[in-house]
């Protein structure tokens, strides 16, 4: 028994090693229609249809094919404007273990520019790279030290902070004498980012609000499994409102539909992030997901979309990429706040401030507190 | 001992698990179709990406190390009549142990990686020490204390990780230990296989697990078919009472065969924290102390078949990244695939071997 299984394995293994030579030649018979460039994406977890941040970084793609025709490869949605630039995305398992060897299947392949979506992929991306120094990887919302631009990793940032700082106004403005919350997804610095600008943008147009206790703000675990937990998302959200909270805004990823969920059994308002989820929730199919939409005011947008388009853009336009680290705020439009027919009358009155507060952030007036550890002293200072 | 005659019982046998493997591609085929996607390109998406290239070819042999370690614990362990349902938790400990061994220990190169090896696999047989003086002195059933401490270590590890142990940098977001010290780390055997003609890009992991693996395999076989203690803990899995009947020390038999499936157990993490990351971190592949259970049931308990059915998971494995990337079935579509595969190609597999053995029952009268 046991010799013939290692003559059959050996006889296996032979026959791999032959079939390998005569398959090669055939892969490099090249198909008819040959993309100019291919830009591959990772998703984080969740995948598409997360209604964030995934989504955002999709509807990227979709701008990029339509800018330069090109079509996002087995794309159930058939995004298809020409053969120019071939797009793909690749999704992780649940965990999220996977995202290096997603990264490393689409450098093998060929990519030119390979995306990551989120932090999460910090540690992988920057392994990868060094594997594959003629692709370029872009690394969203994530920092890997020591780069310059003949690097092989481009950092795409935002600045959190101010775009919180506007939905803190908005929270702020909106709120009739209750308290405002905020819930964060993992415990780490990048969401103090959020949590500060928002705690500084609702006490600067509230003065109610800068009294102790009136800002609420809780997180949803310490591991990466916080961004996609919206049961613990919506029992905290439960009780801010409970604590008589009007207002939550929340940047915890796939978590942030817990928040939602209280806010419509609450009857209450709620602020999404990244994506315009509100929009979102409103163009929704089931009629209870319609509801919901009339719970969210408005949502942080983090336009993951235009980094995606404009990392891709420099790489079509340029026929490369510059290393490093690009950072997108108020002033470029990295990030702002979602305005969208179904939510413009709620916020017609504060528009014109918001407007204001926007310009005032952009000229360097008001400096936004980049973590809420911060916000004592900013407020000390600014008020 | 050589014997030229094979028996065509025992061919047929051999082909089993083949036939089960076609079957299983009929119904990756018959589940495409209902998608939507030409099967063609379906088929050609899985061999493209597990066997067109050394390279990808490298990478299936690659994911099998680890799960080839999952099996072979879950084997043993079976061996002598115990199942070791917890291979998980003794994995996530064991390579903590070890990582701690290779991060806190200062020793030469040539000494440190069996060091950490050695630690990994204490920490992964500490671990099943618990739950297997449970059960032959409380007979306490090892499949519940062993799921428990599965919960119990992926809590302890995120707790370690995340406070006491952690070395989280600030480059860094995700949790984790320090860097593993550079002795310590697996040195990859690519060069080696160049050297052979077999060309393996530097992506491809194929490091000293390898060894490890290979030393293993062939230490589980000499001690259950060439050792008294093996024999000991065939006969105990084989019948209980006959074994206590014969003077066999059933409960050391038990407790032993349990710590060494925690010992191999402990190291089904190690390249992926010695070779691939160089740190520990509970966010390591987890699930593969489950995929051994299968990976144990489908090379029937032996080594040389754990060797086999690891590498067809792993072959499993790649082929859904190659449908991920080459046509549009959904993701969630491909873990169905993969699982429907899997259970075409055990259930299979079981009925040819039982048509068989009626078969060859049948002839000898």
């Amino acid at each position: 028994m046991k010799r013939c299984i290692i003559f059959l394995l050996a006889l296996l293994l032979a026959l791999s090693f032959f079939s390998c030579k005569p398959k090669e030649k055939a892969v490099e018979v090249k198909e008819p229609e040959v993309p100019d460039y291919k830009v591959g994406i990772v998703f984080d977890i969740g995948g598409k249809g997360d209604k964030s941040f995934n989504d955002s970084a999709y509807a990227g793609l979709v701008t990029t094919a339509r800018e330069y025709k090109g079509y996002i490869k087995d794309d159930p949605d058939k995004v298809d404007f020409g053969k120019n630039i071939e797009l793909k995305y690749l999704e992780p398992k649940p965990g999220g273990q996977d995202r290096e060897i997603l990264l490393r299947v689409l450098a093998e392949d060929g990519y030119n520019l390979v995306i990551g979506v989120g932090f999460m992929f910090t540690d992988s991306l920057g392994k990868v790279a060094k594997e594959f120094p003629n692709v370029h990887f872009g690394l969203i919302d994530g920092w890997i030290p020591d780069l310059n631009e003949s690097s092989n990793i481009t950092c795409l940032g935002f600045a959190e902070h101010e775009g919180s700082f506007l939905t803190g106004a908005v929270a702020g403005l909106m709120n009739k004498g209750g308290k405002v919350g905020f819930i964060g997804g993992m415990d780490i610095p990048l969401i103090h980012k959020f949590h500060g600008g928002f705690y500084a943008g609702a006490m600067y147009v509230n003065p109610e609000l800068r009294k102790e206790g009136m800002l609420l703000g809780q997180y949803c675990g310490k591991d990466p499994s916080a961004f996609n937990d919206p049961k613990t998302a919506e029992s905290i959200a439960v009780n801010m409102y409970k604590q008589g909270a009007t207002i939550v805004y929340h940047a915890a990823g796939g978590s942030g539909t817990g928040l939602f969920k209280a806010a419509k059994d609450m009857n209450k308002i709620s602020i999404g992030v990244d994506s315009d989820q509100g929009f979102t929730y409103a163009t929704a199919e089931s009629a209870e997901e319609r509801e919901i939409a009339e719970h969210i005011l408005t949502s942080m947008l983090k336009r993951v979309d235009n980094a995606v388009f404009l990392t891709a853009k420099e790489l079509i336009d340029t026929g490369k990429n510059t290393g490093g680290y690009r950072a997108f705020g108020l002033a470029d439009g990295g990030v702002g706040y979602a305005v969208n027919e179904f939510n413009k009358k709620k916020l017609a009155d504060i528009t014109d401030q918001l407007e204001k507060i926007k310009q005032k952030i952009i000229s360097g007036e008001i400096v936004v507190p980049d973590d809420d550890a911060k916000v004592k002293d900013w407020a000390a200072k600014t008020f | 001992m050589l014997k030229l005659k094979i028996d065509k019982y025992r061919l047929y046998e051999l082909l089993s698990p083949i036939i089960g493997f076609l079957a299983a591609i009929i119904v990756l085929l018959i589940i495409v179709i209902v998608v939507g996607e030409s099967p063609a390109k379906a088929v050609s998406a899985v061999f493209k990406f597990t066997m067109s290239t050394t390279a990808r070819l490298a990478t299936v042999f690659s994911i099998a190390i680890p799960l080839f370690f999952a099996g072979l614990a879950v084997a043993l362990a079976f061996r002598a009549g115990v199942f070791n349902i917890g291979a998980e938790g003794q994995y996530f400990i064991g390579g903590l142990v070890g990582a701690m061994a290779g991060i806190y220990l200062r020793l030469p190169a040539f000494i440190h990686i069996p060091v950490v090896v050695l630690f990994s696999m204490i920490g992964g047989a500490l671990w099943a020490l618990i739950p297997a003086i449970l059960k032959v002195t409380k007979g306490i059933h090892e499949v519940i204390t062993t799921i428990m401490f599965n919960n119990i270590a992926l809590a302890l590890v995120n707790y370690l990780v995340n406070e006491p142990l952690s070395g989280r940098g600030t480059s860094s977001l995700e949790a984790q230990t320090h860097e593993i010290r550079k002795t310590a780390l697996f040195g990859k055997l690519n060069n080696l296989f160049r050297a052979i003609g077999w060309n393996v890009p530097d992506h491809v992991y194929l490091d000293y697990s390898l060894i490890v693996a290979i030393l293993m395999g062939i230490l589980v076989w000499f001690l259950l078919f060439r050792m008294r203690y093996g024999f000991e803990i065939r006969s105990v899995g084989t019948s209980l009472d006959v074994s206590h009947y014969a003077g066999i020390r059933v409960k050391h038999i038990q407790i032993g065969a349990f710590l060494i499936s925690g010992a191999l157990a402990g190291l089904v993490g190690s390249q992926e924290i010695f070779a691939i990351r160089g740190f520990y971190t509970f966010e390591i592949a987890s699930g593969l102390g489950f995929e051994g259970i299968a990976i144990a049931l489908i090379g029937r308990n032996s080594p040389l078949g754990v060797v086999f059915s690891a590498i067809l998971f792993a072959f499993l494995k790649q082929a859904g990244y190659g449908l991920q990337l080459y046509t549009s079935v959904p993701n969630a579509v491909i873990y169905v695939i993969t699982g429907l595969m899997i259970i075409f190609i055990v259930v299979i597999n079981e009925i040819m071997t039982r048509y068989i053995r009626a078969l060859r029952k049948k002839e000898a009268g």
